[in-house]
């Protein structure tokens, strides 16, 4: 889940209380849509086990989880150290222009990974735009760097975002105590700032290596393989689509391992959110900190986002150049605020009663639904999909092609990102307001509209904004689940890239990251509003 | 805590909202409605073009060809789909070996070469494309090519020549090499790509722009790849090879069209593509092979007259897509 | 020669507001120092200028005959050895209780855990989380972490506002015992002045960045430097009264003044120090009466109709309506205002 969760005796719980059979029946219906791909993957696996070998090879599937492992770690990796570097430098010092950078540094999330690992490859090599233009030839970002480099630059924005608000939100007399102590400035960093960081850490850990573990454009245009492009490859070259669905069960036993692994890692401490009395304090960079901070994220937003954004210009200019006609399609961006939009507010909904029963009934099973919430978000689109698509055609064929349909796969499966931020955002909400509500003469439905919503929609909005990026640059659901004639940008930069249109496609991929520049805003500003 | 009756209401009015919005949306009668196998870059201004001169509105699914014949073979007889325009002879041939295509009457027929069409007239060819091997001016002297792909897995081309083991029109290649050598010779030619380690790239489109910035020599693609890429990037080092023998690396693979169900406006659809302005329109912008007598191909292109063909069945691949891709996961290329 | 730890003129604003306005204030080798005064007088900022957490703009802080910071130097907080107890403890949450106690501790002092637990009443509780633990004893456990690394001083920020009215009385002498049997110097920062008198072998009492008087509890409260400092540390009559030929009058009548002042003054009385007694004859009125158990407090008239507090013990004859005879045992007198 998004949010930093925290262990025993957490804040916000009521304890002794189960969850009413109505918020059950909430949290069921949403959970539906949510297990379904699982329940039918399980399914279809079960029927057809035996075959498993004889889709791929025991080596070679033991190599292509080698090669996702190696992948997820490592970016992961990457994208905690570049995502928790940047956060301090920009919540915890007096770096001027804090503010722009940090949206600066959280655009990358609206450029969807292929349209990265596109522009990377066209800007390196030894006749890439950086030779043309600078005439050094550099070698080909492909290949397991490549796809290394893409993914971290997509991903690390989830670990910006999420330290840089738990570097707000950290007690700031434990780092005090630590000095007085007489630790060092690093070795407070090391032992007392960092576990304070690990709820948000470990979110950021998932969010990212999820991401990468079910990320298929980069990685096939990169040319790694991983086991998303064998799955990719089952199911584009077959009219059966059972080796599929066997293949990515075991997609799915490796990020059960992940989730696993991150919960496993766990201190036994406690790691609240308690309110803060007082900013932390902020580091005065000397001239030297401040050259390198700035270097560091000048390299960060130049990788991330200036660079695909003038190799996307250049293609425009290079297409009007040789007599393109270059046009804005409105359709298209018309579709991709529609589903992005419906896809946010419902995800948002649907979060609100998994919220609640994390937050005020943490038990059994709250931690299962979390875990299938998890699940769901880490399964490569592909097979949501199509395990969507044979559901509705099998038994509900009126709804077969609607947009309800994409709506409410899109908000399955981002679900995680929109109750991680609900989560976090109702821990702060202190159940003795519900209760005096309560108290005071109404019901539980009007305690929710009436106190608990005011108190979290900066949160809510906080993740549907989160949802709304992410559905902004969704491809394979979209491809295969979206109405007929139905128009999307991703779509279109994806159709036109793949048919060596690179003027149209780089004016849609420009419009889309145009399209998440607000978004990406709001959820910049959003723990400073809150402050306020 | 009691019920939150209201919240469960709000929960399940919204699903339902949805749910109905999307009944709504569904494709209604008046309309015809196409799935395109084909890219909306390439397709799109025929068929508006088409909704101008007829006035019928028409509503594309655009997507994978092997996909949506997988689709069309899930939604049956029920399908909302009244065309199939596929990329494609083997997914074309699927959806034909599951009857659901409408037998094409014999005047439409007629204006194709029948090599081109299925041999029972379940669809039809509209365009052709050719698999070329696509190089680097710069880097390859064309007279060092080998005859035909087999010679690719010579270890004087390890590392040289790319493949997309994924693509449908890699696969469709793969299964007409079954149908032609055999799949004994067809395992060993891919196996002899695999140990030749052949680059592997996801698309074609990719291999044109990794030959262009210079990242890999050469690739077996489809013809108009390298034509439609020089026309944004006219200063491209990207050539096109034909090979000069009758096998299947240089086979003459046809973008076809089949009917599902009887209607008028998916008949004239197909017509309407077979007229000499559509026609015109594959030939100059998509360049690829016009299939009618009247329109000739673009002048840089060897007339299809004079492309070495093997006789050959286009109907035999029905079938085989999912053959091509085990014998590619087997010789390790997934 | 100044004191063990010493702040000399330090002067800290934030924006407009003054925190500290040439503090200056000296403490003792081996004290308890409470530095006491309402909420934004500075207090708390003179206790982290002190630990190094804030930066004086001007002057200079002290700690035994070392500048730790002044205008051209600064000593950082972990270089300083003093030991700061937070008002919220601070405990460090991922730790345990023993892990917190020997985060200040080098590896050759790791015996030190069980000498200060064992000095704070902790033993077997080492392996416990912080937030497995009652509120009393994470106090405990952060005056035992500031503790362990023997610093030369420990500084406690409002260390007792966090516990209820039972276990804070507890919780003072217990603190009080650990700090003397360590022999510590301490700074303890506290707006409540019943518990700065309980506590402190010092008293300094402090407004508007600076201090108004130093002295030990006695003193500040028998003999507060001004009125305002007078009603601060407790109830406390105001009345005017005129010097004149060795002896001051007031309404309660006249007392003996030995001091530097003529003519009209303030004068200032402690409730404890009215001790009225029944009499009939008397022209007291008793007109109110709040009883305590151990004391009692009366509100008494006087004959020109002026009203005032006396704090007497549990004695019966005190009703509303009863008329008493009043003794006045000592006063204070200021100048006027």
């Amino acid at each position: 889940m998004l949010a930093p969760t925290s262990r025993e005796g957490r804040p916000g719980a009521r304890p002794g209380r189960g969850p009413s059979r109505l918020l059950l029946l909430a949290a069921f219906l949403v959970l539906v849509p949510v297990a379904l791909p699982i329940v039918s993957l399980v399914g279809t696996v079960l029927a057809n086990l035996g075959e498993l070998d004889s889709v791929l090879s025991w080596e070679r599937l033991l190599e292509l989880s080698a090669r996702s492992v190696l992948l997820v770690a490592t970016v992961t990796a990457t994208a905690l150290v570049i995502g928790t570097s940047l956060a301090w430098v920009l919540v915890r010092t007096d770096l001027p222009g804090r503010r722009l950078w940090s949206v600066a540094v959280a655009l990358p999330l609206a450029i969807p990974s292929y349209v990265l690992a596109l522009t990377l490859l066209a800007f390196s090599g030894p006749r890439g735009l950086f030779q043309d233009f600078a005439g050094i030839e550099l070698p080909v970002f492909d290949g397991f760097f490549g796809a290394w480099l893409a993914l971290s630059l997509s991903t690390f924005p989830y670990v910006f975002l999420l330290t840089a608000e738990s570097f707000r939100s950290i007690d700031p007399s434990l780092e005090e105590a630590a000095r007085g102590l007489g630790a060092s400035p690093t070795r407070v960093f090391l032992t007392i700032t960092l576990p304070q960081l690990r709820p948000a850490l470990g979110a950021g850990a998932l969010l990212s290596g999820l991401y990468a573990l079910s990320d298929f454009g980069a990685v096939s245009l990169m040319r790694y393989d991983t086991f998303t492009r064998a799955i990719y490859a089952q199911y584009a070259g077959r009219l059966d689509r059972t080796p599929a669905a066997t293949l990515s069960i075991l997609l799915i036993v490796l990020a059960l391992a992940f989730i696993w692994g991150e919960q496993r890692s766990r201190g036994r401490g406690e790691l609240w959110s308690r309110t803060v009395r007082r900013p932390a304090p902020t580091h005065i960079l000397t001239m030297l900190g401040r050259a390198g901070s700035r270097i560091w994220l000048s390299l960060v937003v130049v990788t991330g986002v200036v660079l695909p954004a003038c190799v996307l210009v250049a293609w425009v200019a290079r297409g009007v150049a040789a007599g393109s006609i270059v046009e804005f399609d409105w359709g298209a961006l018309g579709g991709t605020l529609l589903v992005s939009a419906l896809a946010a507010t419902v995800a948002t909904v649907f979060a609100i009663p998994v919220a609640i029963l994390t937050v005020r009934h943490p038990g059994r099973i709250a931690t299962w639904v979390d875990r299938l919430v998890g699940v769901t978000y880490s399964l490569p689109h592909i097979t949501v999909a199509l395990a969507v698509l044979v559901f509705t055609l099998a038994w509900l064929r009126p709804l077969y092609q609607g947009i309800g349909v994409l709506v409410v796969a899109y908000a399955a499966v981002f679900l995680s990102q929109a109750a991680g931020a609900a989560t976090s955002a109702l821990r702060t909400v202190n159940p003795n307001l519900e209760e005096a509500s309560r108290g005071l003469g109404h019901s539980s439905a009007a305690t929710l509209v009436r106190v608990t919503l005011p108190l979290i929609w900066r949160g809510l909005l906080a993740g549907a904004a989160l949802v709304f990026l992410t559905t902004v640059k969704e491809l394979p659901i979209t491809l295969l689940l979206r109405p007929t004639g139905l128009d999307t940008l991703a779509v279109r930069v994806w159709s036109a890239a793949g048919e060596l249109f690179y003027a149209n496609a780089a004016m849609s991929a420009l419009l889309l990251v145009l399209v998440s520049v607000i978004p990406a805003y709001l959820l910049v500003i959003k723990p400073r509003a809150v402050r306020a | 805590m009691e019920v939150p009756a209201d919240m469960m209401r709000l929960v399940a009015s919204l699903l339902a909202l949805i749910l109905v919005l999307g009944a709504c949306a569904s494709a209604d009668d008046d309309t015809l409605t196409i799935y395109s196998g084909r890219g909306e870059e390439l397709v799109g201004p025929v068929i508006e073009r088409f909704e101008e001169e007829t006035g019928i509105t028409v509503e594309v699914r655009y997507g994978d060809s092997a996909e949506l014949a997988a689709t069309l073979l899930a939604e049956g007889e029920d399908s909302p789909a009244d065309v199939f325009f596929a990329q494609d002879p083997a997914s074309l041939g699927s959806v034909a070996a599951a009857g659901l295509f409408e037998r094409l009457d014999d005047d439409i027929l007629s204006l194709v070469d029948p090599r081109f069409s299925d041999a029972g007239g379940e669809w039809i060819g509209i365009s052709g494309r050719v698999r070329v091997v696509a190089y680097d001016t710069s880097l390859v002297d064309p007279s060092t090519f080998p005859a035909d792909e087999d010679g690719f897995t010579d270890g004087a081309w390890a590392n040289r020549v790319a493949i997309a083991p994924t693509n449908g029109s890699f696969l469709t290649f793969v299964a007409a090499k079954i149908v032609l050598d055999g799949e004994e010779a067809t395992l060993a030619w891919l196996e002899g790509m695999a140990a030749n380690n052949a680059p592997t790239y996801p698309k074609n489109s990719a291999i044109i722009a990794a030959i262009d910035e210079g990242q890999v020599e050469a690739g077996l693609v489809n013809h108009y790849y390298r034509m439609r890429f020089a026309a944004e990037s006219p200063d491209t080092v990207v050539a096109n090879h034909f090979f000069d023998s009758e096998s299947a690396g240089g086979l003459v693979m046809p973008a076809g069209v089949g009917v599902i169900g009887s209607s008028d406006a998916a008949v004239q659809f197909v017509e309407y593509l077979l007229s000499e302005e559509s026609q015109r329109y594959f030939a100059e912008t998509t360049f690829e092979y016009p299939l009618i007598g009247a329109v000739e191909a673009d002048p840089g292109l060897t007339p299809l007259s004079e492309l070495p063909q093997p006789d050959f069945d286009l109907s035999d691949l029905a079938g085989l897509l999912d053959r091509a891709t085990e014998l590619v996961a087997e010789a390790g290329l997934l | 020669m100044s004191g063990f730890i010493s702040w000399q003129d330090v002067d800290r604003a934030f924006g407009d507001s003054k925190a500290l306005a040439r503090f200056t204030l000296d403490v003792d080798e081996g004290a308890i120092l409470c530095l006491v005064g309402p909420s934004g007088c500075g207090k708390t900022t003179a206790l982290r200028v002190l630990a190094g957490f804030d930066r004086p703009d001007a002057g200079r802080v002290e700690i035994r005959g070392r500048t730790v910071v002044d205008g051209s130097s600064f000593v950082p907080p972990e270089r300083r050895s003093v030991g700061m107890v937070f008002q919220d403890y601070a405990l460090f949450p991922h730790l345990t209780v023993e892990a917190n106690i020997r985060y200040g501790l080098g590896p050759t002092q790791r015996n030190r855990v069980g000498e200060v637990l064992e000095l704070t009443g902790l033993e077997g509780m080492g392996d416990r989380m912080p937030h497995e633990l009652s509120g009393g004893e994470q106090q405990r456990v952060a005056l035992a972490r500031a503790l362990a690394p023997r610093p030369d001083a420990i500084l406690l920020d409002e260390p007792f506002s966090n516990l209820d009215a039972s276990l804070r009385d507890r919780m003072r002498r217990e603190v009080r015992r650990i700090l003397n049997d360590a022999g510590t110097t301490a700074v303890l920062v506290t707006h409540d002045q019943e518990e700065a008198l309980a506590v402190a072998d010092t008293v300094a009492i402090m407004r508007s960045g600076t201090v108004l008087q130093v002295g030990t509890p006695t003193e500040v409260y028998q003999r507060p430097a001004d009125p305002w400092v007078a009603g601060f540390l407790g109830d406390s009559v105001g009345l005017t009264g005129h010097v004149a030929g060795g002896k001051v009058s007031t309404v309660l009548g006249s007392f003996l003044y030995r001091g530097p002042l003529e003519g009209p003054v303030e004068v200032m009385v402690r409730p404890e120090w009215i001790e009225p007694t029944p009499d009939e004859g008397g022209d007291v009125t008793v007109v109110d009466r709040e009883f305590y158990g151990h004391d009692q407090m009366l509100e008494l008239e006087l004959p020109g109709g002026t009203r005032i507090i006396s704090r007497v013990g549990p004695r019966p004859g005190f009703r509303p309506g009863d008329v008493v005879r009043l003794k006045v045992s000592e006063a204070v007198v200021f100048p006027p205002e």
